[in-house]
């Protein structure tokens, strides 16, 4: 045994053994482990191999800046790689597997890489596996893959669920160690609301107080603007799958803090040094083997050599020595070691090398021994199992540098200590330098195998590498990193980067504030993605938006579309029917019958004040002044850029008193630009306006019989004749007996229509309500798909028209541009560009042969034409098959189109393999005169 | 008369809806907010607090802008009558739903959803919030009886109730009703 | 990021929507011509780097639309008034 459990202390439970198993075999461990102190309990120090060589790897450190053991957990949609085995409590029944190896740890056949490993030095993809070209997508790239990277995906959804929290407190302290825990008890104490939260799961000493919370097992990953603060909680990561708290609760928790200031209190990471083959299992940071021994009583070695620059590691030597680990030899780089050496030295019985370094580690899957070379420059070779490196402790200040901040270089600790800090931050502790690197003599590579001193373990990016990098010309850090991809894994190069930047500066000849360093950014250590989403996922991604009259379309078996986040019925299927099938049925009802449709989701805004008219003839393009009380008119909305923005129609109920209505994607949009009108382009027009969108279920009411049904439902004596209330008027009549309700004569399919709107507690009711009054004339719900046709067949534009790059001229619309008046959109819609015929402009088409359905999308080039993009001359926006014509049809906006009616035109979809001719003719198909909605 | 099916939601005992309530937008006109106020009979808040005035309460609902809430039916038509000349009335009995989280825990539920401190010394018994609840804009506020109350679009009832009462699982017991 | 509504109080930014540079102004020769002047309004923007006064709208709060000083470098907010307020 080599590692193994000391037969006390260390804060586990010996009273609580755990059973778990590491690539199928079982061990045990206690309550207090993680899985990396259970693994070398057990004396296995083998744990992983490496990224690109696949070299054997153990574990370097005790938290979470461990570079080499990382695992996979869990299995099924559960399973995660990349979990360091450092940071995995341990449970009853956990079981991890290590990656990258084939078929195992120990026989990994990819570990043949070694031997052809000039081959594959920094930016080898950049230089290799060139030729021939074509071997690079069938053999090159999929061999490399397969070979390379860190963990599987499981390739099946995550069935864990997550949760979002909003927390608010005066004082964040971030870390639960010794400084944290003071900083935390002070504030508290003082009043101050205080969060703390800290990474681990070993419990805190730290009062119960009102006003301080103390979450466990969460890392504070980003600081963002404005004093927030991101953070995941692990809320059951650390109990087996069939702990009560871990079935059916959220797995972790994503926290939002905003704190009025934060104390940084996260301690420091110790550097490792850099020598050949320093990375053989058995070779660990110092300040771990202490930590395996004191806190989980695990002495990873019987036979150590330690290998120092500075004094702080002499007490953790203590530990190892008290722990009954024999001191082989202490290696120390200063010329003349320091006095806490020579004592600790004398107390231990252990000979000190001074001005001495490591020149190489031996061993083949562990560490045997090493060769040091002394001061006079001989080689001794000493026998050892273990490896206790420090080259010195990195403050951990990456959450100083998320808002730009640049950590500043302390030449007397050969460290980088926080530079600007975000606002309200204060770093105490190790974290900011104190107490760290006593007597520190820097020391960035030893030894003379550069090839095979690992700098970033994890990239398995070697001295060598950086060498080669700054040879190349890549010897600006920020080069250095994504070339030699130092400092890119999943650790972020927490124990490489310092040393990494250092070797580079060596090799430039710059000092280490000149060659600095690059930029840390959130997050701090890996989150998942569904964390983030908390319960914004599948059907919840977004909300979901219900008409009034939802209830009534369910129970009519209506086939639904997503409209933005509202649901709508598309069509109504009866029977065996098919889509196509329902809506000509629907089609047809409408225009030879009557049918009812909800057009709820349009923007409904209320708009009332003395300036009302002043605000409209201002926000819409066409003239408002002269509409009367009892009329609605077609609006016509730009954008300051001249294209339109919007369409809608505007009815005035009073002097002061108009409904304005939007399409149902513009309707927020439409909002926000009304209110940006007012409040920034014209303060002064008194004028309020508010959506009753959800207050009015809106029904379109459509088709010859139309009126013969309003009028069963319409209270007397409202008078629903032609003459009284013709096309475009609008009203406020009582339905049903007293209810409330608007009525305004319009018409989207081309029949005799009206929308009534009533207060929506209402719809379904009225849904019903219409069914039955409407029976003797087979009234027919209709859905989105058969509005669609319809307002096509009338060359209606919608959606696919205004598109943002249309005008009003490519419409057919110029004629509603008012030359009277100011109005958003006025000056630019003029512009030559914006008004020139040769634009795409709305015509309509039918296939040459009456028969062959054209698709929205196509392109439209002359017949005799290249098929060439130079060629272009536009393109179909809506398509559908013409149940009222009975053959298919089009409107399309192409290049002078107007002028081109009469003539042919190529519809040219080579996607999806379409090709006809077409003719061009006017957009409009069923009653161009406009004379069935006047009936 | 039509029949009303009224929005129906499953409760627990930290998640119910509010019963069914006249609502009316109110919306000063320039300069008349004074004219307003003395017609109403009371001084509307100016930032976001609420005002009860006999049985109705009076929500600010931003810049010079109110939502009256009452158990009157003739509310609007009270509003209308007197405050006509001076704000813009709108019915609004039917645009929102809304619902009461009441219970110890009701701060730890609704800090999942809502990015604001509801903390009981910053959110005084008489304020009112337009914010967020998960990804629905919401009006809310404290009831007299401490509880919460929160205000939706009627279209998004029902996705707001399902996030309310995926917020108040863990709070809630089987066996409770 | 929070922004300070000056009717709601501090903010998320989540509650918000960015629009843009809030120095520009709307020419007032009623727009009869679309002359330079009109170009510079709706394309026109200075790149600038430090303070920068911005429009942002109040969408899931209380519809305001606001003027907001942020230095674009530090990203500080160094003050916030209602647009309806800036005459």
């Amino acid at each position: 045994m080599t590692a193994h459990r000391l037969p006390a202390g260390g804060l586990i439970d010996r009273g609580r053994p755990l059973g778990f198993t590491f690539d199928g075999k079982r061990y045990q461990g206690f309550a207090g482990d993680t899985l990396a102190s259970a693994l070398l309990a057990n004396d296995v120090r083998l744990v992983g191999r490496s990224f690109k060589y696949h070299r054997p790897r153990g574990l370097i450190a005790a938290g979470v800046e461990e570079p080499n053991a990382l695992v996979e957990l869990r299995s099924g949609g559960y399973r995660e790689p990349n979990t360091r085995a450092t940071v995995v409590e341990l449970f009853e029944g956990l079981e991890a597997r290590s990656q990258n190896r084939f078929p195992s740890l120990k026989f990994d056949l990819l570990g043949v890489n070694s031997l052809l490993a000039p081959l594959f030095a920094a930016g080898f993809y950049y230089k290799t596996f060139m030729w021939p070209a074509s071997f690079w997508e069938k053999l090159y790239e999929p061999a490399i893959r397969r070979a390379a990277g860190l963990g599987r995906h499981s390739r099946q959804a995550d069935p864990d669920t997550y949760e979002k929290s909003h927390e608010f407190c005066d004082v964040l302290v971030i870390g639960g160690g010794t400084s944290g825990i003071a900083a935390a008890r002070e504030a508290a104490a003082a009043g101050a609301r205080v969060i703390l939260c800290d990474e681990g799961f070993a419990p805190l000493d730290l009062p119960d107080a009102a006003n301080l919370s103390v979450f466990m097992r969460c890392t504070v990953f980003g600081v963002y603007d404005g004093g927030t603060y991101g953070a995941v909680q692990r809320l059951t990561d650390h109990l087996p799958a069939s702990h009560p708290s871990a079935r059916g609760g959220p797995r972790q928790r994503f926290m939002k803090i905003v704190a009025d200031r934060s104390i940084l209190a996260s301690g420091a990471f110790e550097r490792p040094m850099v020598f050949g083959y320093n990375d053989l299992p058995g070779i660990m940071l110092a300040g771990a083997v202490a930590t395996y021994v004191t806190r989980y009583a695990v002495a990873p070695g019987t036979n150590a050599v330690i290998f120092l620059n500075h004094d702080d590691v002499v007490p953790n030597v203590q530990i190892m020595a008290d722990a009954g680990i024999a001191i082989t030899a202490i290696v120390d780089v200063r010329a003349t070691s320091s006095e806490a050496v020579r004592v600790l030295s004398h107390r231990i019985q252990a000979p000190v090398f001074a001005g001495a370094v490591i020149d190489r580690a031996h061993g083949s899957t562990a560490v045997s021994g090493v060769d040091i070379i002394d001061a006079r420059g001989t080689k001794i070779s000493v026998p050892c199992d273990l490896v206790a490196m420090s080259g010195g402790w990195n403050p951990v200040l990456h959450l100083t540098s998320h808002l730009d901040g640049k950590p500043i270089w302390d030449e007397a600790i050969a460290a980088f200590v926080p530079g600007t800090l975000p606002h309200g931050m204060q770093v105490v502790g190790a974290a900011a330098g104190c107490g760290i690197n006593a007597n520190i003599q820097p020391l960035w590579l030893s030894g003379q195998h550069p090839a095979k001193s690992f700098v970033d373990f994890q990239n398995d990016v070697t001295a060598r590498d950086l060498i080669l990098a700054k040879q190349e010309g890549f010897a600006a850090v920020e080069h250095l990193k994504r070339y030699t991809t130092l400092g890119m894994a999943t650790d972020q190069g927490k124990t490489s980067n310092v040393n990494g930047l250092a070797i580079l500066a060596t090799e430039t000849g710059k000092t280490i504030p000149e060659t600095g360093t690059t930029r840390f950014r959130p997050p701090y250590t890996p989150v998942a993605l569904g964390v983030l989403a908390g319960p914004h996922r599948g059907k919840y991604f977004k909300p979901t938006r219900l008409t009034p009259t939802h209830d009534f379309a369910v129970a009519n078996h209506a086939t639904f579309v997503e409209a933005g986040l509202w649901l709508r019925a598309r069509y109504f299927a009866q029977g065996t029917e098919d889509r196509r099938a329902a809506v000509f049925r629907e089609v047809d009802a409408v225009r030879n019958g009557v049918g009812f449709c909800d057009v709820t989701t349009l923007g409904k805004i209320d708009i009332q004040g003395p300036d009302s008219v002043k605000f409209l003839e201002f926000v819409y393009a066409n003239g408002w002044n002269d509409l009367a009380i009892g009329r609605v008119r077609y609006g016509l909305m730009l954008r300051e850029d001249g294209f339109v923005m919007d369409d809608g129609t505007c009815a005035r109920l009073g002097q002061q008193h108009f409904v304005m209505t939007t399409t149902t994607a513009n309707a927020a949009k439409v909002m926000q630009h009304m209110e940006f009108c007012h409040q920034v382009l014209a303060p002064a027009l008194d004028v309020c306006f508010v959506s009753v969108t959800d207050q009015w279920a809106q029904l379109a009411i459509a088709g010859p019989h139309a009126r013969r049904v309003l009028q069963r439902l319409v209270d007397p004596p409202f008078d629903l004749s032609n003459d009284a209330f013709p096309h475009m008027a609008a009203a406020v009549p009582t339905i049903c007996g007293g209810i409330a309700a608007r009525l305004f004569r319009l018409s989207f399919s081309g029949e005799l229509g009206y929308e009534l709107a009533v207060p929506a507690r209402y719809g379904n009711a009225l849904a019903a309500q219409l069914m039955q009054t409407g029976a003797d004339f087979n009234i027919t719900p209709y859905g989105t798909e058969a509005l669609g046709v319809m307002r096509i067949e009338k060359g209606h534009p919608a959606g696919p028209e205004l598109n943002g790059q249309t005008t009003a001229h490519d419409l057919g619309l110029a004629r509603l541009l008012s030359r009277k008046k100011d109005y958003v959109g006025r000056a630019l819609a003029a512009r030559p560009a914006l008004t020139d015929p040769h634009r795409p402009t709305l015509v309509g088409l039918k296939p040459c042969d009456r028969r062959t359905i054209l698709r929205a999308g196509s392109h439209l080039l002359r017949p005799e034409a290249a098929l060439t993009a130079a060629n272009d001359e536009g393109f179909v926006t809506s398509a559908i098959v013409s149940p009222t014509l009975g053959y298919p049809i089009a409107l399309a906006l192409l290049a002078n189109g107007p002028a081109r009616i009469g003539e042919t035109i190529r519809v040219y979809d080579p996607i999806r393999n379409g090709d006809v001719l077409a003719d061009i003719v006017a957009p409009v198909f069923h009653d161009p005169a406009g004379s069935r909605r006047h009936a | 008369m039509l029949d009303i099916a009224p929005l129906k939601f499953p409760e627990s005992e930290v998640l119910q809806s509010l019963s069914r309530m006249s609502i009316a937008g109110i919306a000063a006109f320039k300069g008349r907010r004074a004219a307003l106020e003395a017609a109403l009979g009371l001084t509307l808040p100016h930032t976001p607090r609420r005002v009860a005035h006999g049985t109705t309460n009076y929500l600010w609902n931003g810049h010079d802008a109110w939502l009256a809430m009452s158990e009157t039916p003739a509310l609007l038509e009270n509003l209308t009558t007197v405050a006509a000349k001076f704000a813009a009335i709108t019915d609004q009995s039917d645009g929102f739903v809304a619902f009461r989280v009441s219970g110890f825990h009701r701060r730890a539920i609704l800090k999942k959803l809502v990015p604001i401190d509801l903390h009981q010394d910053v959110f005084a018994p008489d304020a009112v919030a337009l914010t967020l609840a998960g990804q629905l804009p919401v009006k809310l506020w404290m009831q007299d009886d401490g509880s919460f109350a929160l205000a939706g679009l009627r279209s998004f009832s029902r996705a707001l109730h399902h996030a309310l009462e995926e917020a108040a699982r863990e709070f809630v017991h089987p066996g409770h009703d | 990021m929070r922004i300070a509504c000056p009717y709601c109080g501090p903010r998320g930014l989540e509650e918000f929507l960015y629009h843009g540079d809030a120095s520009v102004r709307r020419p007032e020769d009623g727009g009869a011509v679309p002359d330079q002047a009109w170009t510079d309004y709706v394309y026109l923007r200075e790149n600038a780097n430090g303070p920068h006064r911005e429009l942002w709208y109040h969408h899931a709060g209380c519809h305001a639309w606001l003027v907001v000083t942020r230095d674009l470098r530090s990203h500080d907010i160094l003050g916030v008034t209602a647009a309806r307020d800036e005459a």
